[in-house]
């Protein structure tokens, strides 16, 4: 064997230790927190496809870094190397196998993915959740409840609920981390997203249940959460009648429109972590007692 | 128009003595922002507004000063008085006066946007300190959110200048014109000009802090844009100010690269580095307007009453995005393909080989170029439930890493049986292959519509593109300085110096934002000042790696400062490279070749019989 031939198959064998290893290290490392949607499923396999794809293409390029720097370092180079411009048949291969990658992205899970998503679903509830600086307000028309900045968002597991998200200032998002999607809410646009819960959770236990707003929206951006919590049909219906409007009571009309009562609310203590009074200053408002709060929560679960 | 040649040699010549014209420029400027001001304030109370109204008085005064500024910055004399029929005056001060008014050489220029683009670079690094430690510990730390959001936006907004300017800038004026034998620029006034914008915008990016700031971040979306403070009409006025300058610096790039090549130097001679400036300024002489409309709309909307972007009014905020990506999609081009094409001319002389497949790198620079036009929704797959413009944005974007990996088969192969000669420049090129690998990959995620809408911003976006535009483009940054440094100053900067430098900005640097890419993963949404406690101590890691690699730019500025006062003589050529740069002086001569030079070969015709790329004769030097 030529020294040529030598080195194309060490690096050969580097690059498929590389892959194997990068490969295994994909497939056992669970990367992804709790999800709790179908359409979410879409966002997880893509992601650790990409994953899987992106170990041998990177492979390639750090099994050549290691092995030239291992196998040709100098301290001060006597001579040149040799005078290789081009080589018509690699050159041509790299080309073809990364359209034919660029290609495959693009089909799967790119469009594959897509297709998926957008798989019609009958709806069993409709959310409107409205942004402003810097809470969300919730309303559920066909129960006709109306909330504003409530301290949780409650949602009912094994439905599919359409949102329908707007803003009513500036330009805020979606994002519930454990539903994985994300949708912004714009001003003057109604944007909807259709998702199917499929796993119970809560804020208090996991901090992917928080509708997090995702678009950079002034001084309240970072904490303009509100806790999600995903329970059994009853118990939202419990937590809606207690809202102040009659639960599950679907074509009724409710045309008077009712507000929470945070007093009657047993979450208290969430109530000053979502209604943060971002004044002219906003950072004088954070007050130490609001932090804590939040760390305290968090720690029970 | 009259030239500065044409100047009688006894002219008296400017700022040779006295205060430098810098500082007759920013009092020219403030007598011109005052004339404005009044101005704005007089007729607004004629027709019957108050005349106290800041944002106005503003734009207007600052049109004013920025006209008054140039003149008062030596433009007066060597340009201006042409227009009157008048004879300009030369501007050749010798020793460090040379630097602070209108010169018009390229080498000035040069290291003019070097020097002025590594302090921007600096300070606004240090904003990324005081970031971290916000973000340190979960709740308020040192200055809370409303601080954290303004030094977030500035630290963005100073960053991306600097990324789309500073190679460009620094070492496309500097370098370019030798590597193709030019005597200067095609336009040595539009040069000076491109560079005296720079300190106006600086002069609005403090000047906004003043007025408290902005919030919006370096994007500015809009309607958060129209209703906040008034620092965000100096973002938008210091932000178009760079437009203007990236314009005037663009069109001279292109007619240089195109017009003003020595005799000989085909297009497939060309050095692969004035390749990537060359399509670098087609860029920004394409897009950059578009940044100017967006801005400018912005304006409109909160100075005059317009509603380009207000709901109410029948406006529509998602315009401004799509304005605002059409051009920075390509921005983020503008900014890594100099860094690219610099780490490829670095290979050749570090591993004493061709650079491999030259036609099919040129391809890949041409090819990004094209394909940036058309990706820009990308960054807007969550604006709306449409998934079919969301299929075609994909796909462009999907198709961008076929050039991409052009730009890795070249580099691979260059590597390929090499002679690695680990010189600082060198090991920054190398990090430039590595860091961009994640970054380019990564990007792929996220142009995947099924996960972008799990990652759009997160810190996997944030970790993503400060792997390109640091991890690329300000490697390729440093690397360049260390390989063009000695041809600038003609001293070698400290090779153990130099070292340290790297290893700690490459291992601060991957440890910083690699576990970003989990901060990510695991919902920790970008642009906040706090997050969820379980992300406490990932975030905590990040901040310390985030401060060693911050150590690393003393050791730069020591050693810069050092070499280039005491370093060692570097000579005509330390790197044995080949290209025209090397065949004359360090610092090259006022008309920066000892004689004609002429394309005769290959600029990287390493190990083989093949004649020298250039020679030059006629002068005192001859043939190198
Ligand atoms: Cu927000
Ligand atoms: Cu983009």
């Amino acid at each position: 064997m030529t020294t040529e031939r030598k080195d194309l198959v060490s690096v050969g064998v580097l690059w498929a230790v590389l892959t194997a290893l990068g490969e295994w290290a994909v497939l056992t490392t669970n990367l992804a927190p709790t999800l709790a949607s179908k359409q979410g499923e879409e966002t997880d396999k893509a992601i650790e496809l990409l994953f899987i794809y992106s170990v041998p293409v990177m492979a390639v390029v750090l099994a050549v870094l290691i092995y030239t720097l291992v196998r040709w370092r100098v301290s001060e180079p006597s001579e040149d190397g040799p005078p290789i411009a081009d080589h018509r048949g690699f050159s041509r291969a790299w080309f073809w196998i990364s359209v034919a990658l660029a290609t495959l992205v693009f089909l799967h899970p790119g469009l594959t993915g897509i297709f998926a998503m957008a798989q019609e679903e009958e709806i069993d509830l409709i959310v409107e959740l409205d942004g402003v600086q810097w809470h969300w307000d919730v309303a559920f028309p066909e129960q006709g409840v109306t909330m504003e900045n409530p301290a949780e968002l409650v949602l009912p597991v094994g439905t599919t609920i359409r949102f329908d998200i707007t803003s009513s200032d500036v330009i805020h998002a979606f994002w519930v981390p454990a539903f994985r999607l994300k949708q912004d809410a714009i001003p003057g646009q109604m944007n909807s997203l259709t998702i199917t819960l499929l796993e119970n959770g809560d804020f208090a236990d996991d901090d992917g249940f928080r509708l997090q707003c995702a678009e950079l929206c002034g001084t309240g951006h970072a904490r303009m959460f509100l806790p999600v919590r995903v329970v059994e049909q009853d118990e939202f219906d419990d937590w809606l009648a207690n809202a102040g409007g009659p639960a599950s009571m679907d074509g009724m009309d409710m045309t008077e429109s009712t507000e929470i009562d945070m007093t009657e609310d047993e979450d208290m203590d969430m109530t000053e972590d979502t209604q943060m009074d971002m004044g002219e200053d906003g950072d004088m408002d954070m007050t130490e007692d609001t932090q804590m709060d939040m760390t305290e929560d968090s720690d029970e679960g | 128009m009259a030239t500065t040649t044409d100047a009688p040699d006894d002219a008296p010549a400017i700022g040779s003595r006295g205060l430098p014209l810098a500082f007759r420029g920013a009092l020219w400027a403030g007598i011109g922002f005052l004339a404005g001001a009044l101005l704005t304030m007089a007729i607004r109370s004629l027709i019957g507004l108050s005349a106290m109204s800041l944002e106005p008085v503003v734009v207007v005064g600052y049109v004013f000063s920025l006209l008054a500024w140039f003149l008062g910055v030596g433009a007066w004399e060597t340009w201006g008085k042409g227009w009157l029929g008048r004879p300009t005056v030369a501007y050749s001060p010798s020793g460090w006066r040379r630097y602070f008014g209108f010169n018009m050489d390229h080498k000035v220029i040069g290291i003019q946007y070097a020097v002025f683009f590594i302090l921007l670079f600096l300070i606004a690094g240090l904003m990324a300190m005081f970031m971290r430690a916000e973000l340190i510990e979960t709740g308020r730390t040192i200055f809370g959110p409303a601080s954290y959001n303004r030094v977030m936006s500035l630290h963005g907004i100073i960053m991306v200048l600097v990324a789309v300017t500073a190679v460009s800038g620094a070492f496309g004026n500097y370098i370019m014109p030798l590597q193709i034998g030019a005597k200067d620029m095609a336009f040595p006034r539009l040069n000076a000009l491109s560079f005296w914008f720079w300190p106006p915008v600086a002069a609005l990016l403090i000047g906004s802090q003043f007025v408290g700031g902005w919030d919006t971040g370096w994007t500015g979306y809009v309607p958060l844009a129209e209703v906040n403070r008034p620092g965000q009409l100096f973002y938008a006025l210091a932000f178009i100010t760079a437009g203007l300058s990236s314009i005037v610096a663009a069109v001279n790039f292109v007619t240089t690269a195109v017009k003003m090549r020595a005799p000989g130097l085909t297009w497939n001679r060309l050095p692969i580095f004035t390749w990537s400036i060359l399509f670098t300024a087609i860029l920004s002489l394409i897009f950059t307007q578009a940044i100017a409309v967006a801005l400018s709309m912005t304006i409109f909307d909160r100075v005059a009453g317009g509603a380009f972007f207000d709901p109410v009014l029948g406006g529509i905020p998602v315009l401004y995005q799509h304005i605002f990506w059409f051009y920075s999609h390509p921005a983020v081009y503008v900014m890594v393909l100099p860094s690219l094409g610099a780490m490829l001319e670095i290979l050749p002389p570090f591993t004493r080989k061709p650079l491999f497949g030259y036609k099919w790198a040129v391809g890949g620079i041409i090819g990004i170029s094209v394909l940036s036009a058309v990706v820009w929704a990308h960054h807007m797959y969550t604006v709306n439930a449409d998934s079919v413009s969301n299929i075609g944005f994909m796909f462009t974007t999907e198709a961008i890493s076929v050039p991409t990996g052009l730009i890795f088969l070249a580099a691979v192969g260059t590597l390929w049986r090499g002679r690695l000669w680990l010189k600082t420049p060198m090991l920054f090129a190398l990090a430039v292959i590595f860091n961009f690998l994640i970054g380019g990959v990564t990007g792929v995620f996220l142009s995947d519509v099924p996960a972008d809408v799990q990652l759009q911003d997160t810190f996997w976006v944030v970790a993503h593109f400060h792997y390109t535009i640091v991890g690329a483009g300000i490697f390729g940054l440093f690397a360049s300085i260390y390989y063009w440094f000695p041809k600038m100053t003609g001293r070698l900067l400290n090779e153990r110096l130099g070292k340290i430098h790297f290893w700690i900005m490459f291992l601060g640097f991957n440890l910083t934002f690699l576990p970003m890419f989990w901060l990510g993963l695991n919902g920790m949404n970008r642009r906040v000042a706090d997050y969820q406690p379980n992300l406490e101590s990932v975030n905590r890691f990040v901040s310390l790696a985030g401060f060693f690699l911050g150590i690393s730019f003393i050791f730069f500025v020591w050693n810069a400062i050092v070499s280039w006062r005491n370093g060692e003589p570097a000579g005509d050529n330390p790197w044995g490279a080949r290209t025209l740069e090397w065949m004359t002086t360090s610092p090259p001569p006022e008309l920066n070749f000892d004689g004609e030079p002429e394309v005769i070969g290959d600029p990287y015709g390493f190990g083989s019989e093949q004649p020298a790329h250039a020679t030059v004769t006629g002068g005192n030097g001859g043939t190198a």
